[in-house]
């Protein structure tokens, strides 16, 4: 089943994401993103600086698996886990890493850590969201 | 050999006594991430973090295959707090032999110490529609940290210790 992010997701994601990779043999890195857009309902794009790069840089080259929660304020308020694959390209000084998304996970501590949600129809998935929240960040 | 600074060590407690919230962040052996936030936090030693098992589920199956680990600070960022502490962990879970040795660090010490974190530290300034209705530990994950790294802007992956 396809992912497709909620409109309370994308706006979280788009504040901040804390990005973790890791090598073939499970060697993880983690860098942090500042620049994010929602492109599509199940892609996203990070626009990482040089330095937010070389991170996470050797092991997406071996592996492509990103795993991302929201920075900040949003790790308390969007219990969220996003998997998917990456493919970066590099434009002047900045990295394109786009994500497309595979998997999406609840981390709200409780009964729903761990939960999957993109097994979920996009209605169902909604309906689950806006029953536990409905905030988004402030812009 | 790392040793974490007093400031580290302010920053690595529970949120609600001026620390923080931490990503913990693990990879299966063959290399798919997972990344999962964390309230319960504290340090031991100079050179050990740990983390309450209370509702791990993924986070747990990579430990237990790939000790290979990361903390950082999720949040607040802004108050210089940007580092990233790599090394190995375990989850000391109920039942480990008291004696067992996680790189200096006793099983009976760390059970004794945070084996009921939520009472030891109770989450009153977690949001009630995040906070959780029963605690569930099984147990604390040490992590015997190798490597800090910054992730500030414009000094991203700089080494610090």
């Amino acid at each position: 089943m396809g992912i497709k992010l909620t409109d309370r997701m994308k706006a979280w994601v788009e504040t901040g994401c804390h990005l973790c990779v890791a090598t073939k043999n499970g060697s993880p890195f983690v860098t942090l993103a500042r620049n994010i857009k929602s492109i599509s309902d199940d892609e996203v794009v990070f626009a990482l600086s040089k330095d937010e790069y070389s991170v996470i840089k050797s092991a997406l080259e071996e592996n492509p698996w990103v795993a991302f929660g929201v920075s900040r304020i949003g790790g308390v308020r969007a219990c969220y886990q996003f998997k998917g694959k990456g493919s970066a390209t590099t434009e002047g000084d900045t990295v394109a890493l786009k994500v497309k998304l595979s998997e999406l996970y609840c981390t709200k501590p409780g009964c729903y850590a761990g939960l999957r949600l993109d097994t979920k129809s996009f209605k169902e998935l909604e309906k689950w969201d806006s029953d536990l929240w409905k905030d988004l960040p402030k812009k | 050999m790392v040793k974490l600074t007093p400031e580290m060590k302010e920053g690595l407690v529970v949120p609600g006594k001026g620390g923080s919230l931490v990503y913990l962040c693990t990879s299966s052996i063959d290399g798919k991430p997972n990344i999962a936030g964390m309230r319960f936090v504290d340090t031991v030693k100079d050179d050990k973090i740990l983390i309450s098992d209370m509702f791990l589920l993924k986070t747990k199956a990579n430990i237990k295959e790939n000790p290979e680990c990361i903390i950082a600070i999720c949040h607040p960022l802004d108050s210089g707090r940007d580092w990233v502490f790599k090394g190995k962990a375990i989850d000391i879970e109920y039942g480990f032999p008291p004696d067992f040795d996680w790189y200096g660090v006793k099983a009976k010490e760390i059970l004794d110490g945070w084996g009921d974190w939520h009472n030891k530290e109770p989450p009153d300034e977690v949001p009630p529609d995040v906070v959780y209705s029963h605690p569930a530990q099984r147990g604390v994950v040490v992590l015997h940290v190798e490597e800090v790294y910054s992730i500030e802007k414009g000094k991203t992956g700089e080494k610090i210790q």
